[in-house]
């Protein structure tokens, strides 16, 4: 049971640091992309539309 | 929790490889910029290296805030002047929707892009000053993932303002008088009552009539008694909370008691799975971190309790100062410990001296490498290195054309 234990605690603080140095990775991952494809890929996805001056929506250019 | 020298010098280098990257390699062009970028590449790797070797987190995380922050009031207000010819904000500006998405104002935005499926602030979805709202947004997203609270320490380009100012002065005015607790909520009623007013208005209510980074940003051309009305608030609060109030009482004013996106931050930066957490068998309540703490996040009652409350950006300020080293970063799922060096203190108990160096040595070096404390502090360092780049570098440039020809306009 404690060796079962053991294990369990080990597990989760390996896979904690692997998520840690996801993070890590995922700055200069997110920067070399920035403004790029993928971004609008999933903007596409996204109904979203600007606000025109006159209250009405108007769709974006992409 | 000071480092060895050779994982100090370790994280510096791989800093630096990152940091040529995204900073050096992008500026090869002229001379000045490409100088410029060396300089704050060189400059962040100090910082990175001086962080890891002697422990003092917020000492020097400081230095490099402070100077992001002034650097970008100082190319965002001269990029204003050259492109429109002053800070105001123009009807034709707006129409043409050719403002930068400011970070604060995105809670503000939810609530309208979710019902009405509308961007209500006046900048361009792609394509529009400093990448338009999705690259922006999605940059505040990563830094709710990666730095969680820690964006208002170590990635906002308006933070080192008033902690620039909070610095200026050796001890505070008001020491003796103690402030209620209650007060710390103030952001989180801003943010609540901006998120509904927007919500009604369908209008960035914020950014028109209380925000008081206006004072170092754009604001509303002042033609009408509102806008002039807007201009008496926005100064007033920008000199308030920015200047007068952080130089009195050595804190950070408005990223701690008014910043809406702060708020807003401390909830959704939950998801994060760093904290900063308070050794119980170590703490010895003297008090310290309390009386330091630059947002009034640590109270009597969280002192008793030790813990830190979620309002905490994680500047590493208490850290720098408790005398008998108690508070260290820390990630969930790990169990929490001061004591760094517990797999290194086992390794040294080995009887064959040439095994025992070899096991202290790897074992101190891995310890000293994957602590919570190393994985957050670097990854604050470089997202905030990776923002600050482009605008430091345009800075320094500025700067080096001031000396030369007496004007911080290039164009």
């Amino acid at each position: 049971m404690k060796t079962k234990k053991s294990i369990l605690v080990v597990l989760r603080v390996f896979l904690m640091f692997v998520y840690a140095l996801f993070l890590l990775w995922l700055i200069p991952t997110f920067f070399i992309n920035y403004n790029g494809d993928w971004i609008k890929k999933v903007a596409d996805r996204i109904p979203l539309h600007e606000l025109g001056n006159d209250g009405h929506t108007q769709q974006n250019e992409k | 929790m000071k480092k060895s020298i050779f994982t100090s010098s370790l994280l510096a280098f791989i800093m630096l490889i990152l940091l040529s990257t995204f900073i050096l390699a992008i500026n090869l062009g002229e001379t000045i910029q490409f100088t410029a970028s060396l300089l704050w590449t060189l400059f962040l790797t100090f910082i990175a290296f001086m962080i890891f070797r002697t422990g003092k987190v917020s000492t020097y995380r400081s230095m490099f805030f402070i100077i992001y922050a002034f650097c970008f009031i100082l190319i965002f207000v001269t990029n204003l002047i050259e492109e429109r010819g002053s800070m105001a904000l123009t009807a034709e500006i707006v129409a043409e929707r050719n403002v930068p998405l400011c970070p604060v104002a995105i809670p503000t935005l939810i609530l309208p892009a979710v019902f009405k499926q509308v961007l209500i602030f006046p900048t361009k979805l792609f394509d529009g000053p400093y990448g338009g709202f999705y690259p922006i947004l999605f940059m505040w997203l990563l830094s709710v993932v990666v730095l969680g609270r820690g964006w208002c320490s170590w990635g906002c380009f308006y933070g080192g303002i008033d902690e620039g100012f909070s610095k200026l002065r050796r001890t505070s005015l008001f020491k003796s008088i103690k402030m209620n607790p209650k007060w710390r909520y103030l952001s989180f009623a801003v943010l609540v009552t901006i998120v509904f007013w927007a919500f009604l208005e369908m209008e960035p209510v914020y950014c028109e009539w209380l925000c008081p980074l206006k004072l170092v940003t754009e604001y509303s051309e002042i033609n009408s008694l509102v806008t002039y009305l807007q201009a008496i608030i926005f100064i007033s609060l920008g000199m308030g909370l920015l200047i007068i109030l952080p130089l009195l009482l050595k804190k950070r004013t408005h990223c701690g008691l008014f910043c809406p996106l702060g708020a807003f931050q401390s909830i959704v930066g939950l998801i994060n799975p760093y904290r900063v957490k308070i050794d119980k068998t170590k703490c010895t309540e003297c008090g310290k971190c309390k009386r330091e703490c630059p947002l009034f996040v640590i109270t009597d009652e969280s002192m008793r309790e030790k813990s830190i409350p979620i309002t905490c950006s994680r500047c590493g300020k208490c850290m720098d100062v408790c005398p008998s080293h108690a508070i260290n970063y820390s990630l969930l799922g790990v169990p929490f410990s001061t004591d760094d060096r517990k797999l290194s203190k086992k390794a040294a108990l080995i009887k064959p001296v040439f095994t025992r160096r070899i096991a202290v040595g790897v074992t101190r070096f891995v310890e000293e490498l994957f602590d919570a404390r190393t994985m957050y502090v670097f990854s604050g360092i470089l997202f905030g290195a990776i923002i600050s780049g482009g605008m430091v570098t345009n800075a320094l440039v500025r700067i080096y054309h001031l000396i030369t020809t007496g004007s911080l306009l290039i164009k």
